[in-house]
């Protein structure tokens, strides 16, 4: 099988008349993020770039060190994103919000390079990609399950302070608000499990076809990916809401919200 | 009851010492900022005060379990919230919020109803009444889940005045036979005339720096 043909620099550039299109219809539209997409095509471009040219060097010069700092700043990153995207949330939400993605993206990423295949996890090649797609995953879930959290809190404050005059505990009033967001931020990654395959072949899966890998190996990988995607999201949401929501009132069960 | 002392409440609304009677029927009246709603909230800790202290049975309310307190000291608030589903529904949903363990039957959510003067089927949709009558299943419902004492804010501000003259009626029948305590804010001057046994006057003495 063949190694994917190289994009000559002027046909690859072709790809931007479509951006074009996008840009005339939001134009047309009035849609007024039509100055977002400029701006997220150029970052999206550079920011690739970037990644292409340190991803180069990390493959040719393997080192742990670079590693461990790589997967640190993609993790930086994810958080950053999440607690802007989730403003007014109190320090301690925020910091539980961070150890959860932390602590289950590694788990998540180790189990897969060290158990499932069975390499070294200061093996780049493995190890970057697959942070990525788990990081970038999580990072989507846990802004969805929090979002839908803080937004339910908000509709459920008359709810709420009902509740407790009548003597219920926090626990009991935040558990269910609690639940349903975690069923909120894992329903897109199981729908997509539901359309795989038959309605779309998956990002890492077309990659390892295009590049010359045996469809049959690239399943194996994509089924593996696609359960660490659903059990990243998953834990981190799990560990961010359970913990989170106790930072939500005092020892005397008093709400700050 | 409750007795309390040097109250404040975020540091700037200062209540005059302020003594509520066991077994009685106690009214709050006072202009609107002059933190009657507040008082409430504050007897029964769902709000912290910034400085003095209240007593409940003689003992500090620091002392008691937040939880448990609240159990006891039940506040009604003015604004009646009801989950969808029917009134039946509403009552075991409450219950088990509450880790309320008596049991439930028809006839004492029927007992309860008609005392807030809401005589309706038990299988009717919450989301199909009035305003006036989620207030009525409301009231009925916290009732259900039986306190020592019971603070009602507004009970009456959906009601018309015989409908609301009725309802504390009833409320007032019942605490009595049951030996219970009532604190009522109102604003209703022939509802404070005919029912208090005793008038806390809150007059709202906002603290300037």
């Amino acid at each position: 099988m063949n190694n994917a043909v190289e994009i000559s620099l002027i046909n690859f550039l072709t790809i931007y008349l479509l951006l074009v299109i996008v840009g005339i219809i939001m134009k047309a539209c009035k849609i007024k993020q039509t100055n977002l997409l400029f701006i997220a095509s150029v970052r999206m471009t550079f920011q690739l770039v970037i990644a292409g040219y340190v991803l180069m060097y990390l493959l040719e010069n393997p080192s742990p060190i670079s590693i461990i700092l790589y997967v640190l700043i993609m993790s930086l990153f994810a958080i950053h994103r999440i607690l802007a995207i989730n403003k007014g949330l109190n320090k301690q939400f925020k910091c539980i919000i961070a150890l959860s993605i932390m602590t289950s993206s590694i788990t998540i990423i180790m189990f897969f390079v060290m158990v499932v295949i069975n390499q070294s996890i200061f093996n780049p090649q493995y190890t970057i990609p697959i942070s990525g797609m788990i990081l970038g995953n999580a990072m989507t879930g846990i802004s969805l399950g929090v979002q839908a959290f803080t937004s339910k809190i908000k509709d459920s404050k008359l709810q709420i302070e009902v509740l407790l005059n009548q003597g219920a505990t926090p626990k009991n009033i935040l558990l269910p608000i609690v639940n349903t967001s975690i069923e909120t931020a894992l329903l897109p990654t199981i729908n997509s499990m539901l359309g795989m395959g038959i309605v779309s072949l998956p990002g890492m899966m077309t990659g390892q076809i295009l590049s010359g890998e045996s469809p049959t190996t690239a399943i194996l990988y994509q089924i593996a990916i696609t359960i660490c995607i659903a059990s990243v999201v998953c834990l981190s949401v799990f560990l961010s809401l359970y913990l989170g929501y106790k930072t939500l009132y005092n020892k005397d069960n008093q709400f700050y919200i | 009851m409750f007795k309390t002392k040097n109250l404040e409440f975020k540091y700037f609304l200062k209540y005059e010492d302020i003594h509520i009677l066991c077994e009685a029927v106690n009214f709050i009246k006072g202009p609107s900022g002059s933190g009657k709603s507040t008082l409430l909230k504050l007897l029964n800790r769902t709000e912290a005060f910034s400085a003095g202290d209240i007593l409940y049975k003689d003992k500090l309310i620091s002392e008691y379990e937040s939880i448990s307190l609240r159990k006891n000291v039940k506040l009604i608030s003015q604004v009646p919230f009801l989950f969808s589903g029917t009134i039946k529904d509403n009552f075991k949903i409450f219950h088990e919020y509450c880790d309320y363990k008596v049991q439930l039957n028809d006839q004492i959510m029927n007992d309860y109803l008609s005392i807030s003067e809401a005589n309706l089927e038990l299988n009717t949709c919450c989301d199909k009444l009035s305003g006036g009558e989620k207030q009525r299943v409301y009231i009925a419902i916290c009732l259900s889940m039986e306190s020592e004492v019971i603070m009602l804010d507004e009970p009456t501000s959906a009601l018309d005045f015989v409908l609301a003259h009725k309802v504390l009626e009833n409320i007032i029948q019942y605490i009595k036979t049951n030996h219970k305590t009532v604190i009522v804010i109102s604003h209703d001057n022939t509802l404070i005339d005919k029912y208090a046994e005793h008038i806390i006057h809150l007059k709202g003495n906002i603290v300037h720096e």
